[in-house]
């Protein structure tokens, strides 16, 4: 057996616990270690502290889908914003042109979004 | 890594037609928000004047000496040539969108928007690098893909939008699969790295090359539309305004042609390029689905979109023959494929310019709609007679020298059965040509003939075309000079 093929061995085995742990832990250790304690309070769904009211089953606005891109768009700029601001220093003014470049064109998108009456709810 | 020097003069040089045109579609862009009021037809112009600056700067590249840039982008005379193409296509593409735009409510975004496709497109012409070449595919797509489906109150854009998304994405997820695989084997985004470490990879992983090949291979075939990749073709070129029709058919395929060529010669051409023979089914596929589906279309831009279906198997031929040719005979297949390009450039335009006008004029798109055009508008019927013969490919017209180049190469380089292919396919294709040549040249059984118009931009854009096409047909020596005189790589 060739170095190359050894490798595999090291994914079938990755796999193979990659399996078996979340399998012991919610079926054969979980059960055995965890406190039993029913309540109906505990088959609610979740939401973050509000009492759930209504059915899951709702009609949305289309118009949260143009918001949503918009909120979308900008959340990626700030992703991108960090680390060019945490290593500013190493990059210089090539950095910062590119980056002011990135923004105008995105703020270039938002005004178009801006004047196409997307921002506006009526 | 090393930041690289603001002023030095290449990273500029490099890329500026790209820069010329992506200004140009921002100065549209916000010369929008700015002038609200009025009949902005004039915004059109604007972006013509970009994409003539830009076509200056593609030209002047051509007799400069070739650069790289930051091992990405090139300026080597293969990219200029093809940036040349791109570039007077879209200035032909622009005048007809100008014409169009006292038709439409978003004018203005459908000339932004094949500006920033047309960036893309020139960015696949001219990087040497897979990310930027596929960053340049996808600006290319998610554009054509916007301007396909900008007429939302139909059914039919929003159809072939959507249909046109859908396989276009296929079609880059499978692209990108073969990249990764390279990238895999070679460690390397940069196709001239790749193209040397291939050297000692070909032979140990023969089916990994060969997978990476065919995987690029159909993923760039669903852009061309090559058959059996082609079933977004139809609806997109339907549904989409005729401008946008007419982009599609050269401007995307031109570029989607020079990154496929660029990708697999550099890749994949030092080992003697056998695989590219595979191209040659594709091809085989293309010209007999395509003359032969085109036969039973009805629909005059359905028709158009079958023929340019054949049209791009026509081309994948001498691209086939990097397979059984050598690389001093290389040369001379670039020299097919750019002539029968730009030929297919002015044919294209001009006869998706003719159905637009006379499909707006008879409330029609179907092919009957042309019955009688010979009375309606003798230079109408005249200019469709010029490109519906240059298709077919008739003596005199440019399609005809591109097609005896292209089947000369065919013969003289082991490839005679596309040769012979492409002869009785062309023959097919004369049915359905002649048959709308007929109808222009049928007298109107009844009733009062109405004259049609078009307007002066359809007029100057029409005129190009024909000029462009008995041009090349009559005295194609002189694009085939400048051709034969370039040093492709």
């Amino acid at each position: 057996m060739s170095p190359y093929w050894n490798a595999y061995l090291y994914v079938v085995l990755f796999t193979l616990f990659g399996l078996l742990l979340p399998f012991a832990a919610l079926w054969i250790i979980g059960p055995i270690l965890r406190p039993n304690k029913p309540a109906k309070g505990k088959l609610t769904t979740y939401e973050s502290g509000l009492e759930p009211f209504g059915d899951a089953h709702v009609r949305y606005h289309a118009r949260y889908y143009l918001f949503a891109l918009l909120f979308v768009v900008f959340d990626v700029e700030t992703l991108f914003l960090y680390p060019w601001a945490a290593s500013f220093h190493q990059l210089g003014l090539f950095a910062l042109a590119e980056m002011l470049l990135f923004i105008v064109m995105l703020a270039i998108g938002l005004i178009y979004a801006w004047r196409k009456k997307v921002l506006e709810w009526t | 890594m090393q930041t690289p020097d603001l002023l030095h003069q290449p990273y500029w040089q490099t890329m500026g037609p790209l820069l010329v045109v992506t200004a140009a579609a921002f100065l549209v862009m916000i010369l929008e928000f700015v002038f609200r009021k009025g009949d902005r037809r004039w915004l059109s112009a604007v972006s013509l004047a970009g994409a003539a600056a830009a076509l200056a700067v593609a030209i002047w590249h051509y007799f400069v000496e070739p650069q790289i840039a930051l091992d990405t982008m090139v300026t080597d005379p293969m990219g200029n040539v093809f940036s040349v193409l791109i570039l007077v296509t879209t200035v032909l593409v622009l005048l007809f969108t100008w014409d169009y735009a006292g038709q439409v409510k978003v004018a203005a975004e459908h000339t932004y928007l094949i500006l920033f496709a047309v960036a893309g497109a020139l960015a696949m012409a001219t990087a040497v690098d897979m990310i930027t070449l596929y960053v340049g595919l996808e600006l290319l797509s998610v554009s054509s893909y916007i301007l396909v489906a900008l007429r939302r109150g139909s059914a039919r854009a929003v159809e072939g939008g959507v249909k046109y998304l859908l396989m276009g994405s296929i079609g880059s997820a499978v692209l990108l699969y073969g990249m990764s695989f390279l990238y895999g084997i070679t460690g390397s985004t940069s196709l001239l790295e790749i193209g040397m470490g291939m050297q000692d990879t070909w032979a140990s992983y023969p089916t990994i090359v060969l997978l990476s090949y065919l995987l690029l291979l159909i993923g760039m075939g669903v852009k061309l539309s090559l058959v059996p990749f082609h079933m977004w073709t139809p609806d997109a070129y339907a549904g989409a305004p005729s401008p946008v029709s007419a982009f599609l058919a050269t401007v995307a395929k031109a570029a989607a042609f020079i990154m496929l060529l660029r990708m697999t010669l550099f890749m994949f051409g030092n080992n003697g390029a056998d695989l590219f023979y595979w191209a040659g089914f594709l091809a085989a596929a293309s010209m007999i689905a395509g003359n032969v589906i085109a036969l039973a279309q009805r629909n005059m831009k359905r028709l158009l979109a079958f023929s340019s279906i054949a049209q791009a198997g026509y081309v994948l031929v001498p691209i086939a023959l990097f397979g059984t040719s050598t690389p001093s005979e290389w040369y001379g297949l670039f020299d097919s494929i750019a002539f029968y390009l730009f030929a297919y450039t002015f044919m294209t335009v001009g006869a998706f310019a003719v159905v637009h006008v006379v499909a707006r004029a008879r409330g029609t798109g179907d092919s009957d709609a042309l019955t009688g055009l010979c009375q309606r508008s003798p230079w109408l019927a005249g200019a469709l007679t010029v490109f519906l013969l240059s298709l077919a490919g008739m003596p005199l017209t440019s399609g005809f020298v591109g097609k005896v180049y292209i089947f000369a190469d065919a013969i003289h380089l082991r490839g005679i059965w596309l040769g012979v292919l492409l002869f009785v396919t062309s023959v097919v294709s004369f049915f359905y040509y002649f048959g709308w040549i007929r109808k222009i040249f049928q007298k109107e059984p009844v009733g009062e003939v109405q004259r049609i118009q078009a307007g002066p931009l359809m007029h100057t854009l029409l005129g190009l075309c024909v000029a462009g096409t008995l041009v090349l047909g009559v005295v194609p020596s002189a694009l085939l000079h400048v051709l034969q005189a370039t040093k492709w790589f």
